[in-house]
């Protein structure tokens, strides 16, 4: 059999046994396949779109958004052909810190089963999977050719980094299929199936097991995988939706006895024009405003919370980049002008630019995702997103802007303007990161999460899930090179399977 | 002109251009520095510290019917802040308060408390919080 095989060539009623089966060819579901490509098993890829993009296949992505914030339409939020959301991914890339994974009084449904070393030993290898250069990170130090740096006082707010994946200024970001697509062809134990959609996990009569996976293309073929173990890796939108409309056994679906599978929906919230920095020097390194090539990386700075300040200001991850240099009216020339006289400093070449940020929500059950009674061309329900956004969630932000502020007073280099004080002034700024995350959230107790710390589903036997969707919080770092790390820790785990 | 009335001024002149290039780079700053006329009025000795008269009553603007509001965020009104000017610099005043968080907004800007009541004082001719 070629080692991508047209599922729609498949004859009917066709029965795959392979020992584990990876549903989703997207980042988590090719990490995994190639970090287990010396292992004596047969694994099988399904990969319900194909070598590029299908709008056919795109619109089974179709659900509905509601709530107290607009949100990005279910088809247009992540891409359903082979590499998955990495072919419209661009490319940032931070690691997680460690407080994002803690658990904290002061928040409730926080905290990670496992711990930060678990995750942070896999970076290099994850970095190195999506081409972002060295993991380099916080280690990255301001250069004289750029000038003089931005000066902070001491405080909450520090200078972080993000690197890019791709080491050039006209690389793309790694597409999982176009730039690992033949070595997943050439790994010897493993088939992949495009065009192939589950359409249901069918649990064994005691719900203790998945038994098998029924597929079917758009064409009208369906076949089942009889797998011995299998992992979702689909995203945290599709997994929720294969998990609970596979109610055969389970009358709330799959792993979902106590009603958690598709609550606790994550994404970076990510106001536009937050506030504004003045520099009364009116200089800034352009590693700020864009990503530059330094110290083997492409990388930008970006403000960022300490590690300190986050507990002690109860204050979620969030980064903050500069944008476009703004002009300032006659107020704000005023206010620079006055500070800048009063601390004894020279604002006649001050500048102002506009901020933004990616934010974490603190986790909310009723940010969820729930069936309706529409279906798509497959027979399965659509989805309905509640998405969900605090007051809280702006404020605790503004408290780290606000923080920022303060440092620039105090070591005389600037000042900030925040620029958002409503909710209606927040919500018209709103974008998002279209990072999801949350709906199958890991925890020890199957009362608090639908895995646990391996990622296999609480209840049943051989049933796992890959990717962000079990990160029960998530800080500010965009996903993906996280979601990878995390993808090689449950390929080590899987590997202790079959030995 | 004959040849020694030239050898004569061009030591004059030379010494003429020289003191005025000196001056002119001493004085550089200020001279394209926009003139900020000093405040007039019962808390114009506190105004006059900020440098910047005209761009704090601009701001002070901003603060009209907040004034009870701002005075129980900032507790120090003119006779305290003028009992700090004696002993700190009014800079050092400011860095200290950005140093003890002691910071209010007007319009979104972050800015000193102490500045802020100045900026108060250069629009209404009042203490902040004998408005109150």
């Amino acid at each position: 059999m070629p080692a991508f095989l047209d599922a729609r060539t498949v004859p009917d009623h066709t029965a795959f046994a392979p020992d584990l089966v990876i549903v989703g060819g997207g980042p988590a579901g090719f990490t995994l396949a190639m970090a287990l490509a010396d292992m004596p098993i047969k694994i099988l890829l399904l990969e319900s779109g194909g070598l590029e993009f299908e709008q056919n296949t795109q619109r089974l992505y179709r659900g509905a958004e509601t709530g107290n914030v607009k949100y990005v339409a279910l088809d247009a939020t992540r891409m359903r052909f082979l590499g998955g959301s990495s072919n419209h991914w661009g490319g940032w890339t931070r690691p997680l810190d460690p407080s994002d994974m803690d658990k904290r009084d002061w928040l409730a449904h926080s905290g990670w089963p496992i711990a930060y070393g678990d995750l942070a030993k896999h970076f290099p290898r994850a970095n190195e999977l999506i081409n972002a250069g060295p993991a380099q990170f916080d280690r990255l130090s301001h250069e004289e050719r750029f000038g003089p740096p931005v000066t902070l006082g001491a405080g909450g707010v520090y200078k972080t980094w993000f690197q890019f994946s791709r080491t050039g200024p006209d690389d793309l970001p790694v597409a999982f299929g176009k730039r690992y697509g033949d070595a997943l062809k050439a790994q010897k134990n493993l088939q992949v199936l495009l065009h192939a959609n589950v359409t249901a996990l069918r649990l064994a009569p005691n719900a203790a097991s998945l038994a098998r996976l029924e597929v079917a293309t758009l064409s009208g073929r369906k076949f089942t995988v009889t797998p011995k173990h299998t992992v979702l890796a689909c995203g945290a939108i599709e997994n929720t939706r294969l998990l609970l409309a596979s109610d055969d056994v389970m009358e709330t679906g799959v792993g979902n006895g106590n009603d958690l599978v598709g609550r606790f929906f994550a994404d970076h919230g990510i106001p536009r024009d937050t506030a504004t920095l003045v520099l009364f020097n009116g200089q800034i390194p352009s590693y700020w405003k864009t990503a530059v090539d330094m110290q083997g990386a492409l990388a930008r700075a970006a403000f960022s919370p300490t590690e300190a300040f986050k507990p002690k200001s109860r204050v979620l991850g969030s980064l903050t980049t500069v944008e476009n240099n703004v002009p300032l009216d006659d107020l704000a020339q005023a206010a620079v002008d006055v500070t800048a006289s009063s601390l004894g400093v020279e604002s006649v070449r001050a500048k102002a630019w506009s901020m933004g940020c990616g934010i974490e929500l603190a986790p909310d059950p009723d940010r969820r995702l729930t069936l309706t009674h529409e279906r798509d061309a497959l027979g399965l329900p659509r989805l309905k997103l509640d998405m969900r956004i605090s007051d809280e969630d702006f404020a605790r932000y503004r408290l780290t802007m606000r923080e920022l502020g303060r440092q620039l007073l105090a070591a005389k280099s600037g000042m900030v303007r925040l620029n958002r004080n409503t909710r209606a002034e927040w919500l018209a700024a709103m974008d998002w990161g279209n990072h999801h995350m949350g709906t199958t959230r890991m925890s020890d107790d199957p009362k608090t999460g639908v895995v646990d710390a391996n990622l296999k589903m609480h209840g049943v036997a051989n049933l796992f899930v890959a990717g962000s969707a079990s990160f029960p919080t998530y800080g500010s770092s965009n996903p993906t090179m996280n979601l990878i790390a995390l993808t090689l820790r449950l390929a080590d785990h899987i590997k202790g399977l079959f030995v | 002109m004959s040849e020694k009335a030239m050898l004569t001024r061009r030591p004059v002149l030379t010494g003429l251009f020289a003191t005025v290039a000196v001056l002119a780079a001493g004085v550089g700053v200020d001279l394209w520095r926009p003139k900020r006329p000093a405040a007039s009025g019962p808390y114009s000795d506190l105004v006059n510290l900020t440098g910047d008269p005209q761009s704090a009553k601009r701001v002070g603007q901003e603060l009209q019917g907040r004034a009870k509001e701002l005075c129980q965020e900032n507790a120090n009104g003119a006779t305290q802040l003028r009992q700090d000017v004696v002993k700190t610099p009014f800079a050092a005043v400011l860095t200290k308060e950005a140093a003890d968080d002691a910071l209010l907004e007007v319009n979104g800007w972050v800015m000193p408390r102490a500045l802020v009541a100045v900026c108060y004082m250069a629009a209404t001719g009042r203490d902040l919080c004998a408005a109150a």
